[in-house]
């Protein structure tokens, strides 16, 4: 980090490392809200640009042609779930995560998969992509600042489906080390409302969340019936967001009043 | 009836990890295979719409289908002690039976409903029907 400052001219900061997005919230002054467009000579801006012009000038050593594949589309989503929900970490929402960070680390593995290719980059290019690989093993999240950068750790746990998508049906998918945490429905992220015994699926629940994107709830239910690993399956379902309570969801879905529903006496 | 019996009896296969030789249970009142729940006509306000009934085969009826043809959930009844009507949209139709009839799917298993006038509906989301 200190060398990259450099890059820009500056000496090393001062660093403070913080278990958490939602501690270097605190810390850093709201004063100090990422506004690139007015000034573009900021520690941040300029490290965030420096990043940019590498990735363009050693992409323009590599064979791609510019065509969006099914794996850049893919990488895109996965990086917005995990802004999104590192995001909603943090108590003051417009202190945001940067420009760069932990998020743009794929940029660098589909580069360090052409170097491994046979690639060649410029020497002084790879001399600083080197740094930003170091960068991106060691650190979780980080704030540039003048003459200061927080610096966080990474998450201590993160669950993701098939897809690589963030999503756990059963706790949060990212969690830091403060107990500061986010939740998401295969990369949708949510907030937890309500949860109640499924009337019929004794030792289960039914759980309500907030879809923090779409004017939506999502109801989670587990299935009646066990999977061949012995596992059920969770499901979730979009249930308008007017419904306040997962009985109430859960009967809505079957156009059931809930103190119908909780009359079910069986499910398979 | 055990799950066994039904597969024997339809072209539907469960999966093998369920339960085959323990009796199915029959039951009488509200009850949901997966993404279907079957009402019995006391919980409703009125008689649902129906087109006509028919008579049950003995290989069985499939009400609905999942999204790939697989996955149905069907209707198992012993002869002339059950009418199917279809109906339409979230309601998918009416199980008249005068004895115990089943309902089998491959991934659910088999339920017994017991005898009397049932409506089985579909499950929603906001963006429309759900296919298990």
């Amino acid at each position: 980090m200190a060398q990259l400052y450099a890059a820009t001219g500056r000496p090393p900061p001062e660093f403070t490392w913080v278990r958490s997005p939602a501690e270097a919230a605190k810390l850093l002054p709201a004063n100090e809200v990422t506004c690139f467009e007015d000034d573009r000579q900021t520690v941040g801006s300029q490290i965030a640009t420096q990043f940019m012009d590498l990735i363009g000038r050693m992409r323009g050593r590599t064979d791609w042609q510019g065509a969006p594949s099914r794996i850049r589309r893919e990488l895109r989503r996965i990086r917005s779930s995990l802004v999104q929900a590192v995001r909603s970490t943090m108590p003051d929402a417009s202190t945001g995560i940067g420009w760069t960070g932990q998020h743009d680390a794929y940029w660098l593995a589909e580069l360090d998969a052409h170097r491994l290719l046979g690639t060649r980059f410029d020497p002084v290019d790879l001399a600083l992509f080197e740094l930003w690989e170091t960068l991106v093993r060691s650190t979780g999240w980080w704030w540039p600042r003048e003459e200061a950068c927080v610096m966080a750790e990474r998450p201590v746990t993160m669950h993701v489906d098939a897809d690589s998508l963030l999503h756990n049906d059963d706790g949060p998918a990212v969690e830091f080390a403060d107990g500061s945490c986010a939740h998401a429905w295969h990369g949708t992220p949510t907030t937890p409302i309500a949860s109640a015994r499924d009337p019929a699926n004794p030792g289960f629940h039914l759980t309500l969340h907030d879809l923090l994107l779409e004017p939506a709830r999502l109801l989670v239910v587990v299935n009646g019936s066990v999977e061949r690993d012995g596992t059920r399956r969770r499901y979730g379902l979009r249930v308008p967001d007017s419904l306040q309570d997962p009985v109430q969801a859960a009967a809505w879905t079957y156009g059931l009043e809930p103190r119908q529903y909780s009359q079910l006496l069986r499910r398979t | 009836m055990n799950l066994a019996e039904l597969v024997d009896r339809t072209s539907v296969d469960a999966l093998d990890h369920l339960e085959r030789e323990s009796t199915v249970p029959v039951v009488e009142g509200l009850q949901a295979q997966g993404d279907l729940i079957v009402i019995p006509f006391s919980m409703l306000a009125g008689p649902p719409d129906q087109n006509a009934g028919r008579w049950v085969p003995e290989e069985g009826v499939h009400l609905i289908a999942g999204e790939d043809g697989r996955n149905p959930h069907v209707l198992v009844a012993d002869p002339g002690t059950c009418t199917w009507s279809p109906a339409e949209e979230q309601d998918v139709g009416v199980i008249e039976n005068t004895a115990p009839v089943y309902l089998l799917h491959p991934e659910h298993g088999g339920t017994g409903i017991a005898p009397g006038q049932w409506l089985v509906r579909r499950q929603r989301e906001q963006t429309g029907l759900v296919a298990d």
